[in-house]
């Protein structure tokens, strides 16, 4: 079985971590996925699993750098993680439908944190297009992560990467909230029907 | 010698071939070949038997329920054969170049359906009929040769005993190479069990000795090089329907991804990991050596790609071995092949698969059967030095059977009589005397319920549950559950139904479900059909299957598992799981309106507009 070989450390930081992103509500019930590099190859989620509660047949492991025949459970987004381990040092992929920003990319180019922490770490966040499983957004998506720590895919979701886990959660989780700040500011600015106030130091 | 007057096929021709009341899709029209009586009729097809059966299959099974008499011996003159069409058959939809042949079969003595894929399809579809039927039988072999206009019945005496491939291409190089064909082998010639009928690509009429009963018909092929367009009712709206189809094709990591860059074998790996794999007559369904006959190793030996006429996935490979170039093998001749028989070395597996194909031999029967015999003969019940893993003796063996020469006799009969005459019934892993293909069901519920309630044996293609059990597609079902699998395996079978009917390649099952496919039905035809009553035709075709068999004195007690495969595996990924087959049965029947002996009720027989057929 799946489980047998694969080391229990890796599933269960996967298992944690999948279960944030569920908790916050950043996918519905079998949206999403992740992946942590390892040398060569990459344990990564399966598709169709549920990121709220993965079991350990819900892991498999799959070469970077060709598909394999493993491929054939593997998540259907296993070409974009296999495109930004090619492209970029980093070792962790994370996938997500955070509502907020899904529903800002459909009027901005790029997200620019309003809200200092965001635009620290963030700086901007590219809103690209693409076909869900593509090569050509697999080959956007791992360009824009050479730049930047997370890109937005307009209408579908966000791609988070670096080289620690937990940093790419961080990451994650800051862009849906600079995306909730941006979506506030907009309708405060609307309803007050006032300019913000825009801080002089951040 | 032409046994039938060629005149009488011409004037046949002229007479209902061409024009006639026609929808599209359909052409209305079947031959029908009388070889006892000398007879070439053809006939017009009823509307509501198109739409009630759709086609392939579903008019096969229709077909042969109302015109043979009960209790007909599968090898007899009175047995017929139906190689039929669907609508979809010669359209631009994508793969839909298929054809399906059923008979009753003299492996399982049920109804069987076995369909095949390639360009044979399309040729024959564009004859301009929608079925070939093929009773009594000829004294002296020939074959059937088809264009729109004329089916004639030619002397075939200089090709019996050429084997499939050698058959086809003498064929085209008689009839031009603008036309298909599929022959059977030495093994069809001496009505081996599980005979196949293959064309000169790899594609073939596999499953259920329909290759025997084509022998004993003394039919050695048939070639079929029509040119008639087959008309759209609606093209632009097939246009529409055809970017969708692209889109969706190229979506799916199963179709694009899998099958497309490494084929049916790309399997393999998972299935192994999952604890599924087949491994020396299913006595362990995990394999350390798996890896070595697995979808990566076979790119090795691949020299080319090529799939059926129409299909953008393409996902059969050309192997070549020594100076040998041959088609295949797909997963489950690996495994059948491989696994099954100890054997771990892929370029034996490929060379075995080459021969299976040339002798005309259905690869899944030959190896079950052939993993029988080990058992049996490693437990002394069988008189003959064969151990696990000697591909010398496999081949030889295989070659034995298809000239049912020495224990290749006995071989030649399947899985089920073998054990019987040597006394050990619990070898032959088989339903209704189908040997159960490549996926243990201990380990995936759903087939353990589809293999016992398939009405031609153990069989993968009639409810693929694994989509859904391992691979999630279209959606993902805990493989060990219980509660689900009846509906699913009903509803899969009913789709599957239509499938086969309508004559899509069923790997196309993983993405696309009734609701496209009605919407593709209504844009060929022209005519309005529903998601429900697509679905309602394949559960009155999977009904008169049933009825077929219950006629044939099949029930309830013939929906098991074999014995071995109601025992726990002591190791591996699935040690100790057993399915509850009797509980899945139980409500699986209850689902289907059937009774607790099997039967369909009066009620479920009214809805379906059967109680006139009984
Ligand atoms: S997927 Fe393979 S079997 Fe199916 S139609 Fe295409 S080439 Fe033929």
């Amino acid at each position: 079985m799946i489980a047998e070989g694969i080391d229990k450390e890796v599933y269960e930081v996967l298992r944690g971590y999948a279960s944030r992103i569920a908790r916050r509500g950043y996918v519905t019930a079998h949206g999403g996925n992740l992946s942590i590099r390892s040398g060569n190859n990459m344990w990564i989620t399966r598709h169709a699993c549920s990121l709220e509660d993965l079991r350990v047949e819900d892991v498999v492991k799959v070469p970077v750098d060709r598909p394999s025949s493993r491929d054939v459970i593997a998540s259907t987004e296993t070409p974009v993680h296999r495109e930004v381990y090619k492209r970029t040092s980093n070792l962790v992929v994370m996938h997500a439908h955070p509502p907020y920003t899904v529903a800002v990319s459909y009027f901005v180019d790029r997200l620019v944190p309003p809200d200092s922490e965001g635009y620290h770490v963030l700086r901007r966040v590219p809103i690209i297009e693409g076909r869900p499983g593509s090569a050509a957004l697999a080959s956007r998506v791992a360009e824009a992560l050479r730049d930047s720590w997370a890109v937005v895919v307009r209408g579908h979701g966000v791609f988070a990467s670096s080289k620690f886990i937990d940093h790419t959660y961080q990451v994650l989780c800051m862009v849906e909230h600079s995306a909730e700040i941006f979506y506030l500011k907009k309708v405060y600015e609307g309803s007050l029907k006032v300019k913000p106030v825009v801080p002089q130091e951040f | 010698m032409i046994l039938i007057d060629s005149r009488i096929a011409a004037a046949s021709s002229d007479d209902l071939f061409e024009g006639g009341n026609t929808v599209a899709g359909w052409w209305k029209k079947l031959l029908r070949i009388d070889l006892s009586r000398k007879t070439i009729t053809v006939e017009e097809v009823k509307d509501v038997v198109l739409k009630e059966y759709l086609g392939g299959s579903g008019f096969g099974a229709m077909w042969l329920y109302e015109n043979t008499r009960p209790g007909v011996e599968p090898l007899s003159p009175d047995n017929a054969v139906v190689l039929a069409v669907g609508p979809l058959t010669g359209s631009r939809v994508y793969g839909t170049s298929r054809a399906s042949m059923i008979t009753r079969s003299p492996l399982t003595m049920t109804l069987f359906d076995s369909t095949c894929g390639g360009v044979f399809p399309t040729y024959f579809k564009r004859c301009g009929l929608d079925a070939l039927i093929i009773q009594g039988a000829s004294s002296k072999p020939v074959y059937i040769y088809l264009n729109e206009g004329c089916g004639e019945v030619l002397p075939a005496g200089d090709l019996w005993g050429l084997k499939t491939k050698e058959a086809v291409l003498e064929l085209r190089k008689r009839h031009g190479f603008n036309c298909s064909a599929v022959a059977i082998g030495p093994a069809g010639e001496n009505l081996v069990r599980m005979a196949s009928i293959a064309d000169d690509n790899g594609h073939a009429f596999g499953r259920g000795g329909v290759g025997a009963v084509l022998g004993s018909k003394k039919v050695k092929a048939i070639v079929a090089s029509g040119t008639k367009t087959v008309e759209e009712a609606k093209p632009e709206k097939v246009d529409e329907m055809l970017e969708n189809m692209k889109v969706r094709i190229t979506w799916n990591p199963y179709l694009w991804g899998a099958l497309r860059n490494l084929g049916t074998s790309a399997l393999l790996t998972v299935i192994n990991d999952w604890g599924l794999l087949p491994v020396m007559n299913f006595s362990e369904g995990f394999s350390e050596s798996a890896e070595k006959l697995a979808g990566e190793e076979l790119t090795k030996f691949v020299v080319g790609r090529r799939g059926c006429y129409n299909c953008p996935i393409a996902c059969k490979r050309v192997t070549k071995i020594g100076e040998t170039k041959g088609d295949g093998p797909e997963y489950e001749s690996i495994v059948n092949l491989g696994s099954m028989l100890g054997i771990s070395d892929l370029g034996d597996v490929i060379e075995l698969n080459h021969l299976c194909n040339d002798l005309g031999l259905d690869t899944i029967s030959m190896g079950g059967t052939l993993a029988c015999l080990i058992e049996l003969a490693t437990l002394n019940k069988v008189n003959i030095d064969l151990m696990w893993g000697d591909s010398e003796k496999v081949k030889a063996l295989i070659i034995e059977t298809a000239y049912r020469r020495g224990i290749g006799n006995d071989v030649a009969e399947g899985s089920l009589r073998l054990a019987r005459k040597y006394g050990m019934i619990e070898a032959s892993v088989s339903v209704k005397g189908l040997e159960v293909p490549a996926y243990d069901p201990r380990g995936a519920f759903g087939m353990a319920l589809s293999y016992a309630t398939s009405y031609r044996g153990a069989c993968h293609l009639r409810s693929w549950t694994i989509s859904f059990e391992v691979i999630g597609t279209p959606n993902l079902v805990d493989r060990f559950s219980v509660l689900e699998k009846p509906a699913l395996v009903k509803y899969t079978q009913d789709l599957a139904a239509v499938y086969d009917s309508l004559l899509v390649c069923k790997h196309f099952a993983v993405e696309f479900n009734e609701e496209p496919l009605s919407s593709l039905l209504s844009a060929v035809t022209g005519l309005d059909f529903s998601k429900e009553e697509l679905l309602a035709a394949g559960e009155r075709i999977w009904t008169i299957a049933r009825l077929f068999n219950i006629r044939e004195g099949f029930t309830g007690r013939d929906d098991v598992l074999p014995p071995k495969l109601q025992a726990p595996l002591t190791k591996g990924p699935i040690a100790g799981r057993v399915p509850p087959i009797q509980d899945m049965i139980k409500e699986y029947y209850s689902v289907r309106d059937w009774d607790s002996q099997g039967i369909p009720s009066r009620k479920l027989l009214d809805r379906l507009n059967l109680r006139c057929r009984l």
